[in-house]
């Protein structure tokens, strides 16, 4: 599908070589990637992983926890991550790169914290793991939580639409326009 | 270019190298207003040549009923800045450019970190001014040569909280890691003075993984003279000699080639000119690395060519 310019492009989770701190906030269930990660960290840097699971899987945590520089901080479902980032992000120093593995929903809801204290694009590693994502409705404004799905319908004036690949930073929203009849 | 007419209301020397120049309107309107880090050209007819040189106003931004400049008396001269101290006085007329800004603050930054080295300063004196009235987090780091020449460090030492200075000839030097680690996210660093400064800079902040939208600096002490050489206009067919007080960009206006420009120091890269043939020697810091071993771009504002040089003009 032709993707335009606004469409976000999302990597791989690899720690950047340069940077001096890595932070990571994550709502993905996939560890591995994690644990691969911190694998592959350079030596002499530290990280800092915010993790939004279920249940908290003592075995896996662990594995995060082997090296003393890495800080693991684990947040139930929709409580209390975005408070605890904003709060490891404005003590991190310049250098700093961030990463974001999650829905849509929740990276492009981390971008703006990001953002928020001055870290620009260059340093914000962005990276999908789940369907969830968030679409504009273009006839009331409603940011609609959705699917993948190419047509969905608008929770609050009930009108299909066509989701297209005009995304909004500042929103962190897909726009929707209603599907031809 | 369009000028303003300004007469010299008063001049004042705080040190022995340094006179500070305050400009009124000819016809004593109000002067255009400008941001923190703004300069002006002065424009100065020198041995037959017309020629421009560029000051950081040190005025209150606010105030517009004149503008002040500090202009430092260099030893090695190329004639500019010995012209204002010895035949500027009060009363003389001038023409100068409207404010223009190269350097301005970044409005969004969490933390300024200021950088100067010795009259490099000049810019910091409006965003001081700035940062204070809107109460900003700023800090303030200047480097210099020696204690009694040096202007501005009693000012920054009584209202400057955070104000660091590294005196040379007292065996202090200033130490870019130090001040660029452990900066808190959001910050953004300005530099201004000579090219070592900036360029180290530079690489401590790429060292450090700052992105670079995050520094900003304004080249001084470009030392515009050098040994004189030839240029050819492959195109327009003319040709002509910069002389060794003159820069190719001046040499080229007095012949009456009309070049776009911006900075006049080698920082904006507006004047960036083809080169056909020719030895180049770069004094920028614009261009990169690689477009500098590649010799086919020249920042005629600062730059210069051995013996002969033929440009895609």
């Amino acid at each position: 599908m032709f993707l335009r310019r606004s469409t976000p492009l999302y990597t791989e989770l690899v720690p950047t070589e340069a940077a001096n701190q890595h932070i990571i906030a994550s709502n993905c269930n996939n560890i591995t990637s994690l644990m691969e990660f911190t694998k592959k960290l350079p030596p002499l840097t530290s990280l800092i992983v915010h993790l939004e699971i279920d249940s908290d899987d003592i075995m896996v945590l662990d594995g995060l926890r082997t090296d003393e520089r890495f800080q693991v901080i684990t947040h139930k479902p929709q409580c209390g991550i975005t408070h605890a980032m904003l709060d490891t992000l404005n003590k991190s120093s310049m250098g700093t790169v961030v990463y974001f593995s999650g829905d849509e929903i929740f990276i492009w809801s981390m971008v703006k914290l990001a953002k928020k204290v001055g870290i620009t694009d260059g340093n914000i590693i962005l990276n999908k793991c789940g369907s969830k994502r968030n679409v504009y409705c273009a006839h009331c404004s409603t940011i609609n939580i959705a699917d993948n799905s190419s047509i969905i319908q608008c929770n609050r004036c009930g009108t299909s639409l066509f989701v297209r690949n005009h995304f909004s930073r500042r929103m962190g929203a897909y726009l929707g326009v209603r599907v031809d009849d | 270019m369009k000028t303003i007419t300004v007469c010299v209301a008063g001049i004042k020397q705080p040190v022995d190298n340094v006179k500070i120049f305050r400009f009124i309107a000819q016809d004593l309107a109000a002067l255009p207003g400008f941001s923190p880090g703004s300069n002006i050209l002065v424009k100065l007819n020198l041995y037959g040549y017309t020629h421009y040189n560029a000051y950081s106003l040190i005025n209150d931004p606010w105030d517009t009923e004149a503008y002040e400049i500090a202009v430092l008396r260099r030893d090695d001269s190329h004639g500019g800045s010995s012209f204002m101290h010895n035949l500027i006085q009060t009363g003389s007329v001038l023409e100068i450019t409207y404010p223009r800004n190269n350097f301005p603050i970044n409005k969004l930054a969490r933390k300024h970190i200021l950088i100067a080295g010795g009259i490099g300063v000049t810019p910091f004196v409006t965003y001081i001014k700035y940062l204070m009235r809107y109460q900003l987090d700023f800090e303030m780091h200047y480097a210099f040569k020696c204690m009694n020449k040096t202007v501005f460090h009693n000012q920054l030492i009584d209202i400057v909280k955070k104000y660091y200075y590294y005196c040379s000839n007292d065996g202090k030097r200033v130490r870019v890691e130090d001040i660029l680690k452990d900066q808190p996210v959001g910050a953004h660093a300005y530099v201004c003075g000579p090219k070592s400064l900036i360029e180290n800079v530079i690489s401590v902040a790429e060292y450090l993984n700052w992105p670079r939208s995050h520094l900003h600096y304004e080249l001084f002490d470009s030392g515009q003279s050098g040994n004189p050489f030839i240029f050819e206009l492959k195109n327009s067919n003319m040709s002509g000699n910069v002389p060794k007080d003159l820069t190719l960009l001046e040499a080229l206006e007095n012949l009456g080639v009309d070049i776009p420009y911006g900075c006049r120091s080698g920082a904006c890269g507006l004047c960036a000119t083809r080169v056909i043939s020719g030895d180049i020697e770069h004094r920028d810091c614009y261009l990169s690395d690689d477009e500098k071993k590649e010799g086919n771009l020249i920042l005629p504002c600062v730059s210069r060519g051995h013996d002969k040089i033929i440009l895609d003009l």
